[in-house]
């Protein structure tokens, strides 16, 4: 399946000008382009170590040797490949009222996946009740990617929480993590999702998808909201009367987030689906080359 | 006091109007669904709709739920019926009910309907609070427009007299409005088409056909010859004898001076006419059929026995008629016999009668371009403009009656419904008759000597004419124009000189009822008397074979939801009502929401 039109070349060439970094070093399962915390075989000089029997020759450092008499090795930093974790909520609320957010989660899906083709890194997507742990690679990582999301649904099992948890009993590296959602659900839920993410020592992202009409919700007469995923009836009248009410709400919740975030080292970034893609790329996934 | 509905039948929309108005309040009160990725920050929102708007039944609810009720209430023909509900009679006093219905007790259909009505009020005068008593002839008028105790109403109910008239009793009822609080019983030799209601009710002793011989006419024929023309309406042939009494002036004063009489023979539904030689002094003359032998069967009327027909010897009247049609088509023939000479308009307006001087002139649908020395009556129907101008007047409503003109002897207003009539610009000599919406349609004039009439609407061929106002309006016309004297006859000036009273013939009444009898009447200007007769002759008073039906209910229908709607709270009322109810219910503080959405 071809990517989205949104995937023009301008940004195709914008995102293979940026680059996807871990906060910190893990460990991969074959070379790659981020740093290791494995010491070996790499460009970058890591210390030395005094030569135990079984050490190649080839790496002692003959000119310490001269100068102090014994007989040290020198080590190096290991570039090795990242696995990146996607985890995507396909819950009822992604669709609703309509599928814009699902579509920009999938945009930002395929964005970085297609960073993860360009740098070799493996990905690992986490769609509960579609993929669990499924792993991608290579350089048609992108398309797979993108045949697979497309025949991601709605999830109504309401097995978001399990499936996410099954999803990384299976992973044998950790890296970085991608959630992304709208996170206006139940926070003591999504807080120990977080928690079993890092849990899994991951370097986790936090992307937000939101509508401009949850941001900003129109005022209009009365109607009764009904939650997509609950079905809970709330009685609504958004007048102007109540909309700074709405506002102030709204802003406690996202502030509530960042600061959570914050303190659990959790890079938390906010996008509408009314944002130009390149721009948000330009923001959350990674600097420049 | 009770209530009543005149259609109970659109009670039946109360339910769902009802049910509509519940199932709409429901929606109402439900706000729309709207399905939203999550409710969590609305949740919080302190100043929101606290609870659902499903079921509410404020004020707002009852209020609506009445004004429908009210209107279905309205649409039911809703009514109530006061204490003071009374019973409305009708009498028919005209010609038929002269009938003799009963041969043992030889008395006529009247007396015997008086008789039912006496009987019933024994019956149903306790259901009433009062009688009110209405009678037919000569013109439909009810004694008192306020209740009557039968006491008060029993003496003139004993007095009254038949006369001769028709009873047009169902333009009678057709135009009759009266209320929820009355019921009406008409007597009268009608039967109804179909049922009855308790509102309106035909009651008759009549229930089958009688015979009846007539007198319809009496016509001049030349060579003193005087023609007395018999109808007959019995099944059977009939021989019988008809007497003429031939009345001579003399110093003055009409006296009778011989009588002569003739046997004739009727076969069933024939009409004859029985020719009498009169001497040239005679001035009057009355014909009457033999009154011996009468029965039911063979002539239950007498008062149609008699006829009265005067001999001007003066008028050696010749009649020009202006008319595209001819005389036999115009039928002018029936009145002036053989004194009816014909021009065309196109020949009249050649001048061929500028010299000749005629005793009357009838422009038919033909307007001169100027009057004649003659007396002329100007008979205009979509005419081409002449002296006078016209205008058409579609449905117009009469608004001047002048009762005094002898155009109008025997008429009301009520019997002419005109479909189109031409109004005319008179000249100011001419004096209205009939005025519709203040334009001219009928006129007298004097110039000079010479009488004119305007009518506005056409009255030609007179055999023809269905409508028997018309008719007598025509002879009124004619008789008035036929008249030379040089000033108009004043009606109260007349004299009853001859007619008959309680089937015998008298002189010189001078009565405040001559207007409604028949007769030879004189009158006098000052030094020259003449002399006027005045008869009565209707086939569908004399014509007793068949019993005449009325429909009844299609009356009845259209007078009961007059008489809810006219009644009370009557639709409209109650219509404006409700609407002034929606249109408070607008600007009500009752009805507006607070700011949280509640109803106050």
């Amino acid at each position: 399946m071809p990517l989205p039109v949104t995937f023009t070349p301008q940004l195709l060439r914008q995102l293979e000008l940026q680059q996807l970094k871990a906060r910190k070093s893990f460990l991969g399962s074959r070379q790659g382009a981020h740093y290791s915390p494995k010491r070996g075989h790499g460009i970058e000089f890591s210390d030395f170590r005094q030569y135990q029997p079984g050490d190649d020759l080839r790496h002692i450092d003959w000119n310490l040797v001269a100068r102090s008499e014994r007989f040290y090795i020198k080590r190096f930093r290991e570039e090795q490949d990242l696995l990146v974790h996607l985890i995507l909520d396909n819950s009822a609320s992604m669709f609703s009222p309509s599928t814009d957010k699902w579509n920009r989660v999938v945009e930002l899906a395929l964005a970085i996946g297609y960073l993860s083709s360009m740098q070799q890194d493996r990905l690992q997507l986490a769609v509960p009740g579609h993929f669990i742990g499924k792993k991608y690679s290579g350089k048609n990582l992108v398309y797979k990617l993108s045949d697979d999301l497309a025949q991601v649904q709605i999830n109504s099992a309401k097995t978001f929480d399990a499936d996410l948890k099954l999803s990384f009993t299976t992973t044998n590296f950790p890296g970085v993590a991608y959630y992304i959602s709208d996170f206006l659900d139940d926070p003591e839920k999504i807080k120990a999702n977080f928690q079993t993410l890092l849990a899994r020592n991951l370097d986790l992202r936090v992307i937000q998808v939101l509508t401009p009409e949850e941001i900003t919700p129109r005022l209009g007469t009365k109607v009764l909201a009904v939650d997509s995923e609950t079905g809970q009836e709330v009685p609504l009248e958004v007048t102007a009367s109540n909309a700074p009410e709405y506002q102030q709400a709204f802003a406690k919740h996202q502030k509530d987030w960042q600061d959570f975030s914050y303190q659990r080292q959790i890079a938390w970034y906010s996008c509408d689906t009314s944002q130009d893609l390149a721009e948000i790329c330009r923001k959350i996934l990674g600097v420049g080359k | 006091m009770s209530l009543g509905f005149s259609a109970p039948a659109f009670l039946l929309l109360a339910i769902p109007v009802i049910g509509g108005l519940i199932y709409a309040y429901l929606n109402r009160g439900q706000a729309k669904r709207q399905i939203v990725s999550s409710t969590i920050i609305f949740k919080q929102l302190k100043n929101r709709p606290s609870v659902r708007q499903r079921i509410q039944l404020p004020w707002r609810f009852f209020y609506e739920l009445l004004a429908l009720l009210i209107l279905v209430l309205s649409i039911a023909g809703f009514y109530w019926q006061s204490p003071g509900k009374y019973w409305q009679v009708i009498i028919d006093n005209s010609l038929s009910l002269s009938a003799i219905a009963d041969a043992s007790s030889s008395k006529n259909i009247l007396a015997l309907n008086i008789a039912q009505l006496k009987n019933d009020y024994q019956s149903r005068i306790r259901n009433f609070s009062g009688i009110k008593v209405c009678v037919t002839a000569p013109s439909f008028e009810c004694w008192s427009d306020g209740f009557q105790t039968w006491d008060e109403v029993i003496s003139k109910i004993e007095d009254l007299k038949i006369l001769p008239a028709n009873d047009l009793l169902e333009s009678i009822l057709s135009s009759l409005t009266t209320s929820p609080d009355v019921e009406l019983t008409v007597y009268s030799d009608y039967l109804s088409n179909s049922k009855q209601s308790n509102k309106l009710k035909l009651s008759t002793v009549r229930s089958g056909g009688l015979g009846n011989i007539a007198i319809t006419e009496i016509l001049l024929r030349p060579n003193q010859t005087v023609s007395v023309g018999i109808q007959s309406f019995v099944s059977t042939p009939v021989q019988k004898k008809v007497k003429l009494y031939l009345l001579s002036e003399i110093q003055g004063k009409l006296v009778l001076t011989e009588s002569k009489e003739n046997s004739f023979k009727l076969n069933p539904d024939q009409k004859i006419f029985v020719d009498f030689k009169i001497a040239n002094d005679v001035r009057a003359v009355i014909a009457e059929i033999d009154s011996e032998n009468r029965s039911p069967t063979v002539d239950a009327i007498g008062k149609d026995n008699i006829a009265f027909q005067v001999i001007n010897p003066q008028v050696q009247a010749e009649v020009l008629l202006v008319s595209e049609r001819s005389i036999s088509e115009s039928g002018l023939a029936v009145v002036f016999d053989d004194k009816v000479k014909l021009l065309s308009p196109t020949e009249y307006q050649q001048g061929a009668t500028s010299s000749k001087k005629y005793s009357l002139i009838i422009f038919d649908n033909y307007i001169p371009k100027e009057f004649p020395n003659s007396n002329h009556l100007i008979i205009a129907s979509n005419s081409e403009p002449g002296i006078i101008q016209t205008e058409l007047q579609r449905s117009p409503q009469i608004t001047t009656w002048d009762k005094e003109s002898a155009l109008l002897r025997y008429l009301t207003p009520d019997n002419f419904q005109f479909k189109n009539v031409w109004s005319a610009k008179l000249p100011s000599w001419f004096h209205p008759v009939i005025s519709s919406n203040n334009q001219i349609i009928l006129a007298t004039g004097f110039l000079g000597q010479v009488k004119s009439v305007y009518l506005g609407f056409p009255i030609l061929p007179l055999e023809q004419s269905n409508n028997q106002a018309i008719s007598i309006l025509s002879l009124n016309t004619l008789k008035w124009l036929e008249e030379t004297s040089e000033a108009p006859i004043s009606f109260d000036r007349e004299t009853l000189v001859y007619t008959l009273v309680d089937q015998k013939l008298v002189s010189e009444i001078h009565s405040n009822q001559a207007s409604s009898l028949i007769g030879i009447f004189s009158s006098s200007d000052g030094k020259v008397k003449s002399y006027n007769a005045k008869n009565f002759y209707s086939e569908e008073e004399s014509n007793l074979k068949v019993v005449r039906k009325i429909s009844i209910p299609t009356l009845l229908i259209s007078k009961e939801s007059q008489l809810a709607n006219s009644s009370n709270p009557n639709l409209n009322q109650l219509i404006w009502f409700v609407l002034v109810m929606m249109l408070a219910a607008l600007y009500s503080p009752l009805f507006i929401f607070d700011k949280k959405g509640k109803e106050r």
